[in-house]
């Protein structure tokens, strides 16, 4: 392979190349600090980049690898993650100027175990401020630009890892996911994304944004390397108490096993409501797809109870935020991006009997739908994105002042409710809309069964190339 | 949105929960919250008789649907 190529291997494929002694970590370091050095300022997608840090852990592993003997899974890859999880001693300034010059003193349970693994942080990248939002767009640092077209939004929350893993910058990126932060700009910028299970990842160390919603995850380039990088982060932490205690299985080994006979849930009401015909088109290609490889494909009805599930998702989560921000709030609103700042007031003013209702309520629901779905099903096959990547003049409400209510709600249709029970979910690349982004589709399991949805994810990219395609940069 | 009740809203926001923004913000989420908490009362009264009464049988919940983790 040569340094043109290098960017376009895999994780796993580069994991493999260091481990073999094929390349060297100072080679995938470097080139990757070449590739963000040079492509970061037109996307915008970059808090800071760790050069010197960097190429000395690279040196380091790379002695590691000259000693001989086994190395851990993520041996030497580069990896770059939200602005988000905190490293002891360094800068993590959550897309804010609330933060600025935040220097934790922890560091987070799922960076801690990536750089177990081997793994190289080699940037902390840009996010929509504190999180809050999903078209990528920030008033403070900027908005991050789409690699596909930069005039289009990445997505967000994890609008920098979106471009970065898009852009071959990184091989991969940890996001986060309230109400779809790593499913947006997976889907917005064609790559593959996994919000775990609620409790399935350590949130310790990770800036909150509410704590009854919020999920660690991966953003990668396939579903082989998110369940590389979820088998590394995934497990129980003593200091995250919400972590769950089941053990956590090789979500790499089976992936090649085959789907026949996996059924896969079709909704025939609710998800499909706000679908333009371009992606729904997309979405029964998709399904195509994997019926061919042997998913068996049924129909479903979604309870009418999931219809104020999203609602719910945002009440809980605006509450949670604001109590989290109450101080800040109070002593320094003026420092808050106009659209971060109306959403946790929103949470400030909910009435208490209405956020508790809204947790009361997620037993009763999941209870429904799983019933409706998972009694007749193992996956469930749903929209993500409604219509085409959007352009970011066009959903730049932090400038327009009003219709952000009605674009959340018709975007967030299918991710939110998902958050709110607690559900995986991954967004797999499966086309581009005529405008030239990607199209994506999501795939739903029932709690803690991320292996099927990454066995799936993986059939599913053996038979299409969607997930290859790269920007021209 | 009626006016009278966003005026309370902000007011309430203002002089209880101690949030001192510009007004227009406020105003904003006051509108915000007043439509999202209706839509959330008149939805979920028919579910509320089936209210568990502690949010921790959720974190229960999950672990009983899941798989058996010997798959």
């Amino acid at each position: 392979m040569t340094a043109n190529t290098l960017h376009e291997l895999t994780l796993a494929d580069a994991a493999r190349a260091v481990r073999s002694g094929e390349v060297s970590s100072l080679e995938l370091t470097t080139h990757a600090l070449t590739r963000l050095e040079q492509h970061s300022p037109a996307l915008n997608c970059t808090a800071a980049i760790y050069a010197d840090e960097a190429r000395k852990a690279a040196q380091v592993a790379d002695d590691i690898s000259a000693r001989g003997g086994e190395t851990p899974a993520l041996h030497g890859v580069p990896l770059a993650h939200k602005d988000m999880y905190y490293r002891a001693g360094w800068t993590s300034e959550n897309g804010s100027r609330v933060r600025k010059g935040h220097v934790p003193d922890i560091t987070s349970a799922a960076v801690e175990k990536l750089d177990h693994a081997g793994a190289i942080d080699v940037a902390r990248l840009n996010m929509v401020e504190f999180a809050l939002g999903i078209t990528g767009h920030n008033e403070i640092t900027g908005h991050v630009r789409n690699p596909w077209n930069t005039d289009h939004i990445t997505g967000g929350s994890s609008s920098g890892s979106g471009a970065a893993v898009a852009a071959r910058l990184v091989y991969g990126s940890l996001g986060s996911d309230t109400g779809g932060s790593i499913r947006f700009p997976a889907a917005c910028c064609g790559i593959t994304g996994i919000k775990p299970t609620y409790g399935r990842v350590s949130r310790y160390g990770a800036m909150p944004l509410a704590q009854s919603l919020d999920c660690v995850g991966p953003l990668a380039r396939t579903a082989e390397d998110c369940a590389l990088l979820l088998g590394v982060i995934a497990g129980h932490d003593e200091r995250d108490p919400l972590s769950n205690q089941r053990s956590v299985p090789d979500y790499v080994s089976g992936l090649a096993d085959s789907v026949s006979g996996v059924r896969i849930a079709v909704p025939n009401n609710l998800f499909y409501d706000p679908v333009t015909d371009e992606v729904r088109a997309h979405l029964e290609n998709s399904l195509a797809v994997l019926r061919d490889a042997g998913a068996e494909i049924v129909e479903v009805t979604i309870p009418d109870s999931m219809a104020v599930a999203n609602l719910l998702n945002n009440l809980i989560g605006a509450t949670e935020g604001a109590a989290f921000h109450s101080r800040w709030l109070r002593e320094r609103p003026e420092d808050y991006g106009r659209t971060t700042l109306v959403r946790f007031l929103t949470g400030a003013m909910c009435p208490a009997d209405r956020y508790l209702e809204a947790l009361n309520l997620r037993s009763v629901i999941l209870k429904e739908f799983s019933e409706a779905v998972f009694s007749k099903a193992d996956l469930l096959h749903v929209p993500l994105m409604p219509g085409p990547v959007p352009t970011l003049e066009e959903t730049d409400f932090g400038t327009k002042k009003e219709g952000f209510a009605e674009f959340l709600a018709a975007t967030g249709h299918c991710t939110r409710c998902f958050n709110y029970l607690g559900l995986p979910a991954a967004s797999i690349p499966c086309g581009f809309t005529g405008n030239g982004l990607p199209v994506s589709f999501q795939l739903v399991g029932r709690p803690f069964d991320e292996v099927a949805i990454l066995r799936m994810a993986y059939a599913y990219q053996q038979e299409t190339d969607w997930h290859t395609r790269s920007p021209d940069m | 949105m009626n006016n009278k009740r966003v005026e309370i809203a902000v007011a309430w926001a203002e002089e209880v929960q101690a949030l001192s923004p510009a007004s227009n913000d406020l105003t904003a989420s006051a509108e915000g919250v007043l439509k999202s908490s209706d839509l959330a009362r008149n939805t979920s009264s028919d579910l509320g008789m089936k209210f568990e009464t502690e949010p921790s049988n959720f974190i229960k919940l999950l672990d009983e649907l899941a798989p058996d983790d010997d798959r």
